[in-house]
């Protein structure tokens, strides 16, 4: 039975690493912090099972704890990442705390003011240069790093199977 | 395959096959909600077949402790499929570009194609979050409970940069 805490300890291990980490490099080492976080939680995670198995070793717990716990481990962690990224990415919360901000609430010129297309276009030309994802030579934008692009490719193979369309701007339903 | 593991990918799989056969005969309306009733059906009809068929508690908190992680990870991988990643459509439109690569009007051009910030706040209003009143976006009611959450963690971090 108390294999069944192992992957929520764990992540509580990733969510306790990635914010003292990251208080402690003051903000400026976002993403290092999730990975620290994450690799600390595989740790501790690793380091129990292992002692679970030594006390339950039978081949059908192993499989069991290889097929459920490491999947729920896994998925718990990127629940968590997702969370975190909401604070950081989301335009909706972004949006819905300006908003929050003002009891008198915005219009459409303050919200233009305060969080305009321009400076989502900015900051995410930012973020991606920082990250090397993109790279800027000669006045151009090109690709850097790849890896977004294959998480990208998912979602469009995805988004055209199940809406049948690839993007929420195409005019198709 | 042991019972227990029959169980927890069961539950997974049937969520799956019923979510994209519902998606394929209609588009929900609001698409992030309709995954979660659909999950938390499925979830209590299977525990109520569990139960009824006298197995184990420990069985029914072993699939509960497999079962939400991964469909819960699965839903919040839906809503960057139902809604567009400013930053992984500007990857696509780089992507397509080549070795021309895109400068910073083209960019520009490119977004105003997509407008994010106002489908965003259609958004907030189509889910009833915020609403219109002579002309400004308040809060609709209270303050919603996972919007809050979210921010209150973001304090937690000490330096809170404005996201978005």
């Amino acid at each position: 039975m108390i294999s069944l805490l192992i992957p929520s300890v764990a992540v509580m291990v990733n969510l306790l690493v990635q914010v003292f980490s990251f208080r402690r490099w003051k903000g400026l080492r976002y993403f290092p912090s999730i990975i620290t976080g994450f690799l600390a939680g595989a740790l501790a995670f690793a380091l129990m099972e292992f002692f679970y198995l030594r006390v339950h070793p039978l081949p059908a717990t192993f499989t069991a704890e290889l097929l459920l716990n490491v999947p729920a481990f896994l998925a718990l962690s990127y629940c968590y990442y997702s969370f975190v990224q909401l604070g950081q990415t989301s335009i909706r919360i972004r949006l819905y705390a300006e908003i929050l901000n003002k009891p008198g609430g915005l219009d459409r010129a303050e919200i233009d003011r305060v969080y305009s297309e321009e400076a989502l276009i900015q900051a995410r030309l930012e973020r991606l240069t920082d990250s090397g994802d993109i790279v800027l030579t000669q006045g151009r934008y090109h690709v850097g790093k790849t890896r977004l692009i294959a998480v990208a490719s998912i979602l469009v193979t995805a988004k055209r199977f199940l809406l049948g369309k690839t993007s929420e701007f195409d005019q198709v339903n | 395959m042991s019972p227990l593991l029959l169980y927890c990918y069961s539950a997974v799989s049937v969520f799956w096959v019923i979510h994209i056969s519902l998606w394929k005969f209609r588009l929900p309306k609001y698409q992030i909600r309709a995954l979660l009733i659909l999950a938390a059906t499925i979830y209590l009809l299977g525990s109520v077949l569990l139960l009824v068929t006298s197995t184990a508690l420990e069985v029914l908190l072993k699939t509960t402790f497999f079962y939400w992680p991964v469909v819960l990870c699965y839903v919040i991988t839906y809503s960057a499929v139902e809604g567009d990643s400013p930053t992984l459509s500007l990857m696509l439109r780089l992507q397509q570009s080549g070795k021309s690569g895109l400068s910073r009007e083209e960019i520009y051009s490119f977004f105003a194609e997509r407008p994010f910030i106002r489908a965003r706040i259609t958004a907030l209003l189509h889910s009833s979050m915020v609403e219109e009143r002579n002309g400004r976006y308040v809060l609709a009611g209270k303050p919603s409970i996972p919007f809050r959450i979210v921010l209150g963690f973001r304090k937690i971090f000490g330096t809170i940069p404005k996201g978005g």
